[in-house]
């Protein structure tokens, strides 16, 4: 069987098909094959192959991958709030991330949800205040020791409960046991302090957040 | 603004990965744009035939999110193919697991593909397909990335895993085998 000699020609041919060689160095390829039917029977099956393995290979969406590259990896990378909502898809980013498009979770995606709540926590937490209003310790009480203790007085630290600390307790660092009953009056001061600020939070939230989740057919 | 080369065709891939760095995600669209359908030949090659689509986007995603262990020595196309690979890989295997332990003919024939577009007869065509798909999965890689992308040997070794010597050796095999094939009536 007659093989080719010039394997360093041989082994060019790729490139020759291609179209990657330097002129000089394609001319003498092309002059070799010229003169090999080895080399020419090569260069014959590898353009037939290409031609058959390109035109058979499956064609992709590739403006469809590149939008869906680009939004995987650009999308965890926004810094701010008020870009990924107001920046157009060809934001800048800053940096390729170990994630893709990770999605908001939490409060920050929903944003009733925390308004629901904070709503959830005004009134469990104020309908045991009305029913024990103007009792503490079964006393009378005197609404002037409901106001801000002198220097803020919602410090948790400074506020010595009446009775002994119940295991359950909230984050404003008000006992919360069997009832505002046991509460003493610094208790109430920094409870309700505590309330004003949450009512004055849900007071600021914007009027769509605070839409009724189910709308009522209109009445005519 | 952006660096005005990485939004034309001319940019190098390092220079467009700079860009994409720089956030210029029109140089991610346009690493995309220019090796995608090259992945898709590979994939192929591989006897991916089913969601070819998802396993480029991932090989996209996956080579983007891991930019920083690229290391120039080798070209970005070799990288994504090594990276495609062994998707493919993954594939298989958990695939396999699907399967209870049935293994894959790897070197399968590939069947149910459109019509060329009339520059090869269909006859031709087939008998081509039929001689690659004859070939062994290791040469079928090698001929493939040679032949289709003119990749230079020392890249498909990294590919494919082997010695630059080997993939020339697979290579020639290859070629013989498929000019017997052909060759035969």
């Amino acid at each position: 069987m007659i093989e080719c000699l010039d394997l360093a020609k041989r082994d060019r041919l790729p490139e020759y098909a291609h179209g990657r060689l330097g002129a000089a160095e394609a001319e003498a390829v092309r002059a070799h094959v010229a003169g090999c039917a080895v080399c020419a029977a090569d260069l014959a099956a590898l353009e037939t192959s290409r031609l058959v393995l390109s035109a058979r290979a499956p064609r992709v969406d590739v403006a469809a991958i590149a939008a869906a590259v680009t939004a995987a990896t650009a999308a965890p990378t926004r810094p701010a709030l008020s870009v990924a909502r107001g920046a157009a898809s060809a934001a800048p980013i800053a940096k390729p991330v170990a994630k893709p498009a990770a999605r908001r979770t939490g409060w920050a995606s929903r944003p009733w949800l925390a308004a629901a709540a904070s709503i959830l926590i005004v009134v469990s937490v104020s309908l045991p205040l009305v029913q024990s209003a103007g009792r503490v310790n079964g006393a009378p009480v005197d609404s002037a020791s409901l106001a801000p203790a002198p220097g803020g007085g919602t410090d948790p630290v400074a506020v010595e409960p009446a009775a002994p600390a119940p295991a359950a307790a909230v984050a404003t660092g008000v006992p919360v046991g069997d009832g505002f009953a046991e509460l003493s009056t610094d208790d109430l001061s920094t409870l309700l302090a505590e309330l004003e600020q949450v009512e004055a939070t849900i007071a600021t939230e914007p009027a769509s957040m605070r839409k009724p989740i189910v709308d009522t057919p209109e009445v005519r | 603004m952006g660096d005005p080369k990485a939004r034309t065709s001319d940019a190098t891939d390092a220079e467009l990965i700079a860009s994409w760095q720089r956030g210029d995600q029109r140089a991610a669209t346009a690493l995309v744009e220019r090796h995608a359908q090259a992945l898709a030949r590979f994939a192929a090659s591989l006897g991916e035939r089913d969601g070819v689509d998802e396993l480029v986007q991932d090989t996209f995603v996956r080579a983007f999110h891991s930019l920083d262990a690229f290391r120039a020595d080798s070209s970005l196309r070799t990288w994504l193919f090594t990276i495609c690979k062994r998707l493919v890989l993954d594939r298989k295997r958990a695939e396999r697991r699907r399967r209870d332990g049935v293994e894959l003919d790897e070197a399968h024939a590939v069947v149910g593909f459109d019509a060329l577009d009339g520059m090869v007869a269909e006859e031709t065509a087939q008998r081509v397909q039929d001689a690659v798909d004859r070939l062994t999965p290791l040469q079928k890689q090698v001929f493939t990335l040679r032949v289709t992308e003119g990749m230079p040997y020392n890249e498909i070794a990294q590919v494919v895993e082997s010695t630059e010597g080997a993939c020339r050796v697979h290579y020639h095999n290859a070629m013989k085998a498929i000019k017997e094939y052909l060759s035969d009536d």
